[in-house]
């Protein structure tokens, strides 16, 4: 894949570490810029030339997006901070109550954990589902614990485990159950197609810094007729269309769960970002990545404890390891001297490495910029780590 | 922090950790990463005369509960235990350990501090 010119920052070394962050092609840099240098004034407020075009660059932004993930309509795309917002907000706007069940997965990330877990103490039941060995969920106990659930909150591709989760099937288990589907698409929407209508979620969160936009824009997909008329989270400017001495008259979506300025350069990052992988094409990123994965298991060697599925098609572009006897952060740490950048520790997910029985792992992400090459330059790496530490 | 001078000493810790005869003790744990560090004090009018330590970690946690037991043996408890965090890596010899792994390194420490 061509794009390696297109991102300056990888002359400084291998970067493997983007479930995390991806890096950010010039082009998407360069629209934030333009947007600033040019564009500049707060959305929905002022009637002035600037504003006007501000608001139109700002909605046409989440009509891109609504495209690229084939959402229905793109008053149904709000714009948070970050996946963690978004996940928070759907969790918020399920407005759970005491005795309410709420599922979720041992696999999941914690900011699709937490959020359900602390509800607890107001007597909201969180049930978890366990996973199988090979790092799938297993649907028998999904399908179980989600009888007389009222929220199924799930990860589509795991953060560790690498593990694409069947949100389709579990979107049935969700409608048998009339319960409300929660997918977090954090880890699936930069490496493959996703298509809403498809999955048949209610709430769909997603982060833009890991698909080459800048931080501080995330991204939901709310069904309409699940929170249209649902009291705003988070109420003050943009969220009111009048208050008055008897109340607040709330905006429509999506403004109306978008409280206070906007990152309107986040969201044009985002449509730059967009733009950039659609010319790529997902399922062009899809097959880049399966070379990458097909080529990190042909090297791996017996004396690595790989988790997750075996098969790199059940899996988006990662990998999560150790070298027994090795702790993760020096193997991190020994490959940071050799400028490759991997992730060690717990990765946000904490119940996950209690249940695969470690104190943390090293983890290996890939993306578009990243080469076959570099794969056989992290193998080379990890031998002197094992022949310096062992 | 020196690679190669460090796995000298990491390979070093891990062949004499265990603990030793001793009458104080104390435990701090690394919880984001799961590491656990013991620290085993023998204290005679106020002095230790020996410290021991058990790690469950990383190569700076153990190499640092080593370099603690090595510097501080047959001084005061007071001596360590009322150094700040910089003047301790300092001590011992780790002022340069980056921001991310500070707290493997300052864990042994962490654990002598809550000695009892």
């Amino acid at each position: 894949m061509n794009v390696r010119n297109d991102f300056p920052i990888l002359k400084r070394g291998i970067y493997f570490d983007n479930a995390a962050t991806s890096q950010k092609p010039v082009q998407v840099l360069e629209a934030v810029n333009n947007y600033y240098l040019n564009h500049n004034s707060n959305v929905h407020r002022g009637i002035h030339f600037l504003s006007e075009e501000s608001t139109e660059i700002y909605e046409d932004t989440k009509k891109k997006f609504a495209s690229f993930i084939n959402a229905p309509d793109w008053e149904e795309i709000i714009y948070t901070k970050n996946a963690t917002e978004s996940l928070n907000l759907s969790c918020g706007l399920c407005g759970l109550k005491k005795g309410d069940k709420v599922v979720t997965t041992i696999m999941e990330h914690h900011s699709n954990f937490l959020p359900w877990q602390v509800l607890e103490k107001s007597g909201v039941r969180f049930e978890v589902a366990n996973i199988d060995s090979e790092g799938f969920i297993d649907m028998d106990d999904l399908i179980f614990k989600a009888k007389g659930a009222k929220v199924i909150a799930v990860t589509h591709a795991s953060n560790v485990l690498g593990t694409i989760n069947p949100v389709e099937e579990i979107s049935k288990i969700s409608r048998e159950e009339d319960a409300i589907l929660v997918v977090d698409a954090a880890q699936s929407a930069p490496h493959m197609k996703i298509d809403i209508s498809k999955i048949g979620a209610d709430f769909v969160a997603f982060s833009g810094h890991k698909m080459l936009a800048p931080m501080g824009i995330g991204m939901l997909y709310a069904r309409k007729d699940r929170v249209a008329d649902k009291t705003p989270l988070m109420p003050g400017g943009g969220t009111i269309e009048d208050v008055t001495d008897a109340g607040p008259v709330w905006s429509k979506m999506p403004e109306r769960f978008e409280g206070g300025t906007p990152n309107v350069g986040g969201a044009v990052g985002l449509r730059a970002a967009v733009e950039y992988l659609e010319k790529i094409g997902m399922d062009n990123v899809r097959s880049h990545e399966l070379s990458l994965l097909k080529k990190f298991f042909s090297l791996s060697p017996d004396y690595l404890e790989i988790y997750g599925p075996s098969s790199p098609s059940d899996r988006t572009g990662l990998v999560s390891f150790n070298i027994p006897g090795i702790h993760s952060h020096d193997v991190a740490d020994f490959l940071n001297g050799r400028k490759i950048a991997v992730r060690s520790g717990k990765h946000c997910a904490h119940p996950l490495h209690q249940w695969l029985g470690i104190p943390g792992s090293v983890r290996a992400s890939f993306y578009i910029y990243n080469t076959e090459e570099e794969i056989s330059k992290l193998f080379e790496a990890l031998e002197e780590v094992k022949g310096v530490f062992l | 922090v020196n690679l190669e001078e460090l796995l000298v000493v990491y390979k070093k810790a891990k062949s004499l950790q265990g603990a030793r005869a001793h009458n104080q003790e104390g435990k701090a744990a690394n919880i984001s990463c799961g590491d656990e560090v013991s620290v085993f004090f023998n204290i005679q009018d106020g002095i230790m005369k020996d410290i021991s330590f058990e790690v469950k970690g990383c190569a700076l946690s153990t190499s640092s509960s080593y370099l603690l037991a090595d510097k501080f043996k047959g001084k005061k408890i007071s001596v360590m235990t009322s150094l700040s965090d910089d003047e301790y890596l300092k001590e011992i010899g780790m002022s340069d350990v980056g921001l991310s792994r500070k707290k493997c390194v300052l864990t042994a420490l962490e654990a002598a501090r809550r000695h009892a």
